[in-house]
Parts: C-alpha cells; sequence; structure tokens
C-alpha cells in the first residue's frame, strides 16, 4: 500500500548513488588525463574502457545478488570456465565463434539456476553453495585446459575491442546493459528482487513468488559472469584455468564502490559499473607514478579495503542525519529492537535473514 | 550467563517454548553422534581405499594419512573456528606463507630454532589481528575482509621476500618429519596429531572463549544482549585461527625441508570442506573439531586414493567442491529432521 513513495525514495537514492560513484570515477580520469595528458587520447579511452568491461559485467551481476540479499562468489569460476571454453572450443573449431558465445551464455545461466535452486529451493546459505560451485567450475576449467593457452580468432577479438566510429564496441555493450538493468529494475521480477533483499519475510507475506524470483536473479548473474569471461577472452585473445580468480575480490570490490548495500535491498547495476571502471583506474596512476608490481598489488588491496569502507560509512552517515532530523528514539544498530526479538524467538529469522557481520 | 546461551542449538530452529532442557540434550547428543559417524566412516576408509589400489590398505597409508592430514587439522582447526563463530576465513594461504617465510629466513638469519617459531607465528598471526578487528569494528561480511586482508598481505609477503625463489627450513624441524625422531617407537607426527587434537578439543569444549564463540555463532544478538563482550571475541577468534595458520606454516616448512611463497595455496578448500563434511554448520554456530579432525582424515585419506589412480588435479577440485556441497545438503536434511 504504502510501496508508492517507498519505491520513489529508493530511486532517489539509487539514482544518487550512480551520480556519486559517476563523479568519483570522472574526477578520477580527469587527474589522470592532468597527469599523463596522452591518456586523453581516443586510443587510450578506447583501451580503457576495453579493459574496463569484464570487470563491469562480472560486477553486474555480482551486484543483482548482492541486492537480492546473497553472495555468490561463483563469478572466478564461471569467468574462468567461460574462458577456457573460449579460448579451446573458439582455435578447435574455427568459424563456429559465435555459436560458442551462444554456448557459453547458456552455460553460465545454467551455472547460475543451479546456484538459485540451491539457495532458493533447498534453502541452503548463499555463501556456501556458490563457494563449492565455484570450486568445482575451477576444477572443470582446470580439466579442461591443465596450464594456459588456447586463442581465440582475431575477428572475434576485434569486433569486440574495436570501435564503431568514434566509439568503442565495448562502451555500447555497457550502455546497452546499463539500459537492460533500467528495463529490468521497472519490471514485476525487478521490483521483486528488492523487495526480498529488503526484507524477505515480509515480501513473502506480500505473495511474492521468492524462489523464482531467486532463481531467475541468480540465472543472470550467472549469464553475466559468462559475458564478463567472453569479454576477458577477448580482451587476452588466450586461456587461462585461474582467469576469473582475480575477479572474486574485485567484483565485490567495484559493488562496494558503486555503494550496492551489502545486507541486500538496495544497489544499483549503473553505479556498480562505474565502481569497475574506478577500480580500473587506480593502477594506472600508480604505474604513471613508476611503482614497482608487488607495491602496486599491496595497494589495490588497500584501496579494496577502503571500499569496503563506503557502505559502513554511509550508513553511518545516515544514521546521523537521521537520528538529527527524526525522532530521537531511532533504533540504534546495537541494542534491544523489535527486530532483535524476532531474531531471539525465531519468528522472523527465516534462512535468508542476515544479521550484523555474518554472512 | 554465557552457560545457558551455550548448548542450545541456532536459535532460528528452537522455538521459544522448548523447554531448555530439552534442546540441551538434543545438541549433546548432536555433538556426540556427529563425530561418530564422521569417525565410522574414516574406519571403513581405510580397507575401502583397496578399491583404488591393490597396494592399499598398508601402514604407509596410515602414516601418509596421519602426516598429511595433521597439517589439514591444524588450518581446519583455524577456519572451523572462524566458522564456528559465523565467519569464514580466505586468508588461511597467506598466513601459512608468512609461517613458513619467516621461520626460514629468521633461522637463516641466525635465530635459534625455537625462537624463529615463536617469532613467526607471532608475525603471522598479526595478520588475523588485522583480520579480526576489521570484521569486529566493520559490518561488511567476514569473507571480503579476509580475502582483501590477504591480498594486502601477500603483496607485501612478495615485496620483502623481494622474489627469493625459497626458504630452507632448519634442520630440527625437517628431523620432525623425516622419522629420525621416534620416542618410544611412535612417530612423532603421531605424537603432534594427538597433542594438536587435545589442545584444539580444550579450546573449543572447555575455554570460555570456546563456549563464547558458539553463542556469537548461533545469533549475534543474543550474545550481545545476554552481555557477552562480542567484539573482543571476534578479534580473538581470527587472531587463534591465524596462529594455527601459522603453526600449519611452520610445520609445513618442516615437511617440505623448505618452503615458496605459494606453500599455502593448497589449503584453502580443504580447510574449508572438512569443517564442512565435519557436519559443523557453515552459518556458524555448531560444529565440533572431533569431528573436524575424523573429516581431515577422511579427506586426506581419499585424496590419497584419487592420486593412487592417477586422476588430475582439476578433478581432486571438481570432487572437493560436490563433496561440500553435499555435506551441507545431508546437514540440511539432517537439521530437518531434528
Amino acid at each position: 500500500m504504502t510501496g508508492r513513495p517507498r519505491a520513489r525514495a529508493f530511486g532517489i537514492t539509487n539514482r544518487v548513488n550512480v551520480a556519486i560513484a559517476a563523479a568519483v570515477f570522472i574526477v578520477l580520469y580527469a587527474l589522470l588525463i592532468a597527469v599523463s595528458p596522452i591518456a586523453g587520447s581516443s586510443f587510450l579511452i578506447n583501451n580503457f574502457v576495453v579493459l574496463a568491461t569484464p570487470l563491469a559485467l562480472a560486477a553486474v551481476g555480482t551486484s543483482l545478488v548482492l541486492i537480492i540479499g546473497g553472495f555468490d562468489l561463483s563469478v572466478a569460476g564461471t569467468i574462468s570456465l567461460s574462458n577456457v571454453i573460449a579460448a579451446t572450443a573458439m582455435a578447435a573449431h574455427p568459424g563456429a565463434e559465435w555459436s560458442i558465445v551462444i554456448l557459453v551464455l547458456a552455460l553460465g545461466a545454467a551455472v547460475g539456476f543451479v546456484n538459485g535452486i540451491f539457495v532458493a529451493v533447498l534453502g541452503l546459505p548463499s555463501l556456501g553453495v556458490t563457494l563449492s560451485t565455484n570450486i568445482v567450475l575451477a576444477g572443470f576449467a582446470l580439466v579442461i585446459l591443465p596450464a594456459p593457452g588456447g586463442s581465440v580468432p582475431d575477428d572475434f577479438v576485434e569486433l569486440l575491442t574495436g570501435t564503431v566510429g568514434p566509439l568503442p564496441v565495448a562502451g555500447l555493450v555497457l550502455v546497452v546493459v546499463a539500459a537492460l538493468w533500467i528495463l529490468f529494475a521497472k519490471t514485476r521480477t525487478g521490483m521483486s528482487v528488492f523487495a526480498i533483499g529488503g526484507d524477505p519475510s515480509a515480501s513473502r507475506l506480500s505473495g511474492i513468488p521468492i524462489r523464482r524470483v531467486q532463481v531467475v536473479t541468480y540465472a543472470l548473474a550467472g549469464l553475466c559472469y559468462s559475458a564478463a569471461g567472453l569479454y576477458f577472452s577477448a580482451l587476452t585473445a588466450t586461456g587461462s584455468p585461474t582467469a576469473g580468480s582475480s575477479f572474486l575480490l574485485s567484483a565485490f570490490a567495484a559493488a562496494a564502490l558503486g555503494l550496492v548495500s551489502f545486507r541486500g535491498g538496495s544497489g544499483s547495476a549503473i553505479a556498480a559499473i562505474f565502481g569497475a571502471a574506478t577500480l580500473t583506474v587506480i593502477p594506472k596512476f600508480l604505474f604513471a607514478g613508476g611503482l614497482a608490481d608487488f607495491w602496486v598489488g599491496a595497494f589495490q588491496g588497500l584501496v579494496i579495503l577502503l571500499a569496503l569502507c563506503i557502505p559502513w560509512v554511509s550508513r553511518r552517515l545516515n544514521a546521523l542525519r537521521r537520528s538529527r532530523t527524526t525522532d530521537p528514539v531511532e533504533p540504534t544498530p546495537i541494542g534491544p529492537t523489535p527486530a532483535a526479538v524476532d531474531d531471539l524467538g525465531g519468528i522472523g529469522s527465516t534462512p535468508r535473514t542476515r544479521t550484523e557481520q555474518h554472512v | 550467563m554465557s552457560e545457558s546461551t551455550v548448548s542450545t542449538p541456532p536459535s532460528g530452529a528452537v522455538p521459544l517454548s522448548t523447554p531448555p532442557g530439552s534442546s540441551r540434550r538434543a545438541a549433546m547428543l548432536h555433538r556426540v553422534t556427529q563425530p561418530v559417524i564422521v569417525w565410522v566412516l574414516v574406519i571403513a576408509m581405510i580397507p575401502l581405499s583397496r578399491l583404488f589400489s591393490e597396494h592399499f590398505p598398508s601402514w604407509s597409508l596410515i602414516n601418509n594419512a596421519i602426516v598429511l592430514g595433521l597439517f589439514l587439522a591444524v588450518v581446519a582447526f583455524g577456519q572451523g573456528f572462524v566458522i564456528l563463530s559465523g565467519g569464514i576465513d580466505l586468508s588461511v594461504p597467506a598466513i601459512i606463507a608468512y609461517g613458513a617465510f619467516f621461520t626460514g629466513a629468521l633461522s637463516s638469519a641466525g635465530v635459534p630454532t625455537v625462537l624463529a617459531i615463536i617469532l613467526s607465528v607471532a608475525i603471522a598471526s598479526a595478520i588475523g589481528l588485522i583480520n579480526g578487528v576489521i570484521v569486529a569494528r566493520s559490518t561488511f561480511p567476514p569473507f571480503i575482509v579476509t580475502l582483501a586482508v590477504s591480498t594486502v598481505a601477500s603483496a607485501l609477503l612478495l615485496g620483502i621476500s623481494a622474489g627469493r625463489p625459497g626458504q630452507t627450513a632448519p634442520r630440527g624441524l625437517i628431523a620432525l618429519f623425516n622419522g629420525s625422531i621416534s620416542p618410544a617407537g611412535i612417530p612423532i607426527a603421531v605424537v603432534i596429531f594427538v597433542v594438536v587434537v587435545a589442545v584444539g578439543c580444550l579450546v573449543q569444549f572447555r575455554t570460555s572463549l570456546g563456549r563464547r564463540t558458539y553463542a556469537i555463532g548461533n545469533s549475534m544478538r543474543a550474545a550481545t544482549l545476554s552481555g557477552l563482550r562480542v567484539r573482543t571475541t571476534t578479534v580473538l577468534v581470527y587472531w587463534i585461527a591465524a596462529v594455527a595458520y601459522g603453526i600449519a606454516g611452520v610445520l609445513l616448512m618442516g615437511y617440505g625441508s623448505g618452503s615458496d611463497l605459494n606453500i599455502g595455496a593448497s589449503w584453502l578448500l580443504p580447510s574449508i570442506a572438512v569443517v564442512v563434511v565435519g557436519g559443523s554448520s557453515i552459518a556458524g554456530g555448531s560444529g565440533s573439531y572431533l569431528s573436524t579432525v575424523g573429516a581431515s582424515l577422511l579427506l586426506t585419506i581419499l585424496s590419497i586414493d584419487i592420486s593412487a589412480i592417477g586422476l588430475s588435479e582439476g578433478v581432486k577440485q571438481v570432487l572437493y567442491g560436490v563433496v561440500i556441497l553435499v555435506s551441507l545438503l545431508l546437514s540440511k536434511v539432517g537439521g530437518r529432521r531434528q
């Protein structure tokens, strides 16, 4: 009944998040151009967009699952497997690359579907399920291609990493994904994703088909990961059984930089795309500064830790603002709130409810 | 106060109307039956390994299972403790590498072996302290905190070691595993194994920290409301886990007579697998180290068997994943029946 104003409030926060994530990225890229003006050339901008695209696609999938209130660790395994299949199958069957693309995308969706079944229908914790599917997928990738190798055809690489007129294809792909996200968020399923992430038991009571929406969400996330894997294949033009392992941390960090809530219920895939772009631009500064390789690694880890602090800081700020503007008996994070009583009595503790600091 | 919260199973599963006594008895029963099932499987697994190779079962299989199972049991103690508290620790490989690297580096710099071991376990456990503080102070999920911290830690270790290829273990440490020390005919690895199991069980079942860990794993809110120092407990849990990984790093260094920076890489997945196979809840709050130890032996024997028939690393990994998934399903079914 009171969905309208709340939904609008949600929409506004999400739009603000997109604006913040975009502003951070634009400022950083402008700084990069100031440091090394060549980064402003159209060639390097195109390069940059291509470089950021796999992570951006992965972060879209990660955000989808975060918004519905789960964690999807299968991102790494799915990217590795997609990369390995693309590199071996395209090398073995020249000319069939587009059917292989469709096959890989279908495989990604199938992986997500299986995750969704385990989580939604069998009621297992998403972290445990996706951790094990991640292990299984990484294992399959190792079986298919025990050592880095394989190749993808040149026309596949050129199409995905090239330009249409002045515009990079990768940029167009991201714009399409962003547009699809806006459409998806307006569909019944899309709105249900936010509702389930925000309050699973209320969603169940209001008749949302929770299981179906969860399965669809995990399947869409899997689709995003396999698309990321395909883009990564075009980027590197080869296959590696551990291609995806670095994406596990960075996809979550990109979502955090995009201010996607780690407790479900709010976030925007578009902001996550900008988060991925921000994560991609940071190492460029370090390389421009001429730092040794391992320090770049350490610094990236630190940046990710800082990015992870963002949801926490913004929640603190929100709580502070709310306690100033509204009534002073606002429930504090720790203390005997009605939710705490629910948790004790087991009334409100569905398998999907997350308590603070818990996975 | 913590006494009463300790042995109640996850709050979601038990309505408030259940008399505390019966739920406590059910929990006790669960805590006893779980290890029994796992250990029966371990004993059954020894003759069954005949199916994989005609040289099995043999004394060397059992000996190898105990030595390799020892490392897994030490690592899994830490992982199990973190999982019990409701978290998960992905920084295992980095911390093992720290323990191994500094033992080698310090002892080759002339520090006496025992002091070198103590110092390197202390250095390695500092990473756990950082994990614990961030997990306790912030509200983001442990898997990502530990992953991020370990990324920074491994990059730093790479910087510190400056790419030096490997470290050689001090002689005293190598002697632990090459069979030269065997008091009363018992290999020293077996003695260490027994000590580890005893200390592990003691910490988990008999210390206040162990009880508090069960409590915060069951329900963070209930633990907070009943006045437990949740943050201190969380920090201690991650620190103790890191001490365990650091010790595992030292032991692995002795076993392999040296180390490189990837020494810990292959221990993360098995550590999670054995905790789950041992019947601990991946969401925290229930589990027993005795079952985890049994599961360590079970998975070690299984992986020796798999290696004996010559399956690749990839297949092994697929099996690990499937094993975790199946145990999750089984524990779900078991939980429902309860």
